[in-house]
């Protein structure tokens, strides 16, 4: 059995094409899961969502940012800030600007119900008892600072006590990261799409398992950001500006302790 | 020659089709012309544009909230959001709608339709009658209009230089039909968010001929009710925002003592 796992699509058909036609040419998938932020953020909400239905055998958690389409949410960095910062104010506004856009496109075409379902996780047990989570951030939540590379085995630890799982699977942060502590295996898939490290390209996960155990495989695939650029331009997104700096390396992620 | 005159329509099409009814059951018309603020503040924008696009020799011209839709623009400024934080929940419930319209009207394929609006049309009537429409006032689509608090000197003052005999307007939402000097101002009022305590659509039906010409204010029940359900179920940001409006809780400063 073979599970590919993404996240973080950020309405990003060029990039989500990519990843699937490598995951396509390498093996036999029996399956899919896609950890949430399918829409917002990204030029094409409602192609991006379009391609991930149509996939066979899928699974679906939300992601903050699907939450944030749905209940017209600003993430908390924003809904908390200053706005007699006019700085702070222009990002407030812009990503309300831009979290609606998303709804107005998902809902023109039917596709915000399916995205109101999205379930906060998912659970299975591999053939060998391993038993797995995919969840957007961290267990039991879809927000927050995520699993990110500067937590202390001490933190990681409180972040994944009580979660019933062997191996969990996150995204959230765009950073991929593969650690364990104690016997549990934590993995964040980086992102499809809005990277936040030097290496721009997608990022995923190929899950192979049989009664012996599993391995797992994080691919990086490259595809036209340019193109993708002049997409977000075409598109008229409300923070084109900004999408765009992540197709150009020029959003990375700054250390959080 | 008979010409109907509506503007304001604001992503209502059940209070739109009430009039497109009224205009048929008054006998044929000759074209139509729809001044501005097509999409942006409703249920529907991709629908309301739908029927106007289908019209017969249509005309139509910008107003504010189409050019708010298509750009990054506000009825104010962020620094003068700054000056005035009480501004901020309104701010927000703007950019929402219009982050909402632009998302439902670029997945319907209707953007660049509402980027390519002309500020105004004009025509000269059979009688010689030089006609001008515009949404807000002559050369521009925004600012506080043509409203009944001005008096026949500041009327003047925004009327000079117009080059027209009959103006015809919307924006305010409140009807009005004034002439100073030898120049005449027509108010359509609005199809939609009545800002007056008749909560009816408003429009205007316009006959010429060689010797003259004649205007009729008409007003057109709908079903609010029904509209304010659209609301809810469009599952729309800011939509207490919009219904507020349709309710008839927004009256017109121009109208307050």
């Amino acid at each position: 059995m073979q599970i590919a796992i993404l996240s973080d699509i950020h309405g990003n058909s060029l990039a989500l094409d990519a990843v699937l036609a490598d995951i396509q040419s390498r093996c036999t998938i029996d399956a899919y899961w896609v950890l949430g932020d399918m829409a917002a953020l990204g030029y094409d909400p409602v192609g991006a969502v379009e391609r991930i239905t149509a996939l066979p055998n899928a699974r679906f958690v939300r992601g903050n940012t699907d939450r944030y389409v749905l209940a017209d949410e600003l993430p908390a960095i924003l809904a908390n800030a200053r706005p007699e910062d006019p700085q702070q104010l222009k990002a407030m506004l812009e990503s309300a600007r831009s979290i609606a856009w998303a709804k107005g496109a998902l809902t023109a075409t039917g596709k915000l119900p399916w995205l109101a379902e999205l379930p906060l996780e998912q659970r299975m047990t591999l053939p060998d008892g391993t038993r797995v989570l995919g969840v957007h951030a961290a267990p039991g939540t879809d927000d927050g600072p995520g699993i990110h590379p500067d937590l202390s085995d001490d933190e990681l630890r409180a972040l994944l006590a009580g979660s019933e799982a062997d191996l969990v699977f996150v995204g959230h942060t765009h950073v991929a990261l593969d650690r364990t502590v104690d016997n549990i295996r934590v993995v964040n898939l980086g992102s499809v799409s809005n990277p936040v490290t030097s290496d721009l390209r997608a990022s995923y996960v190929l899950l192979q398992v049989d009664t012996s155990g599993y391995q797992l495989e994080l691919r990086r695939v490259e595809y036209d950001r340019e193109a993708v650029i002049a997409k977000i331009q075409q598109s008229a997104h409300p923070a084109s500006n900004f999408l765009i700096r992540f197709m150009r390396g020029q959003q990375l992620r700054k250390p959080q302790n | 020659m008979r010409i109907a005159l509506l503007s304001d329509i604001h992503g209502n099409p059940m209070a739109l089709d009430a009039v497109l009814a009224d205009i048929q059951a008054q006998g044929e018309v000759d074209a139509y012309w729809v001044l501005g603020d097509m999409a942006a503040l409703g249920y529907d924008p991709a629908g309301a544009i739908e029927r106007i696009a289908a019209l017969p020799n249509a005309r139509f011209v910008r107003g504010n909230t189409d050019r708010y839709t298509v750009s990054s623009d506000l009825p104010f400024t962020v620094e003068y959001v700054l000056e005035h934080p009480r501004l901020l929940p309104r701010t927000l419930n703007l950019v929402r709608d219009m982050g909402w319209t632009q998302g439902m009207v670029t997945a319907a394929g209707k953007l660049q339709w509402l980027k390519d609006l002309p500020l105004e049309q004009r025509l000269t009537l059979p009688d010689g009658t030089r006609l001008l429409g515009v949404h807000a006032a002559p050369g521009t689509d925004d600012g506080d209009g043509i409203h009944p608090k001005q008096s026949d000197d500041e009327l003047r003052a925004i009327l000079a230089g117009c080059e027209a005999d009959l103006i015809f307007v919307g924006h305010t939402h409140v009807a009005l039909d004034r002439t100073v000097d030898t120049i005449r101002v027509v108010n359509l009022g609005s199809v939609s968010l009545p800002f007056t305590p008749d909560l009816r659509a408003s429009y205007v039906l316009l006959d010429a001929n060689t010797s003259g010409y004649q205007l009729e204010m008409r007003r057109v029940e709908y079903d609010r009710e029904a509209v304010l359900a659209k609301i809810r179920e469009s599952g729309r940001p800011a939509g207490e925002f919009i219904s507020q409006m349709i309710r008839g809780e927004t009256l017109s400063r121009w109208l307050q003592p």
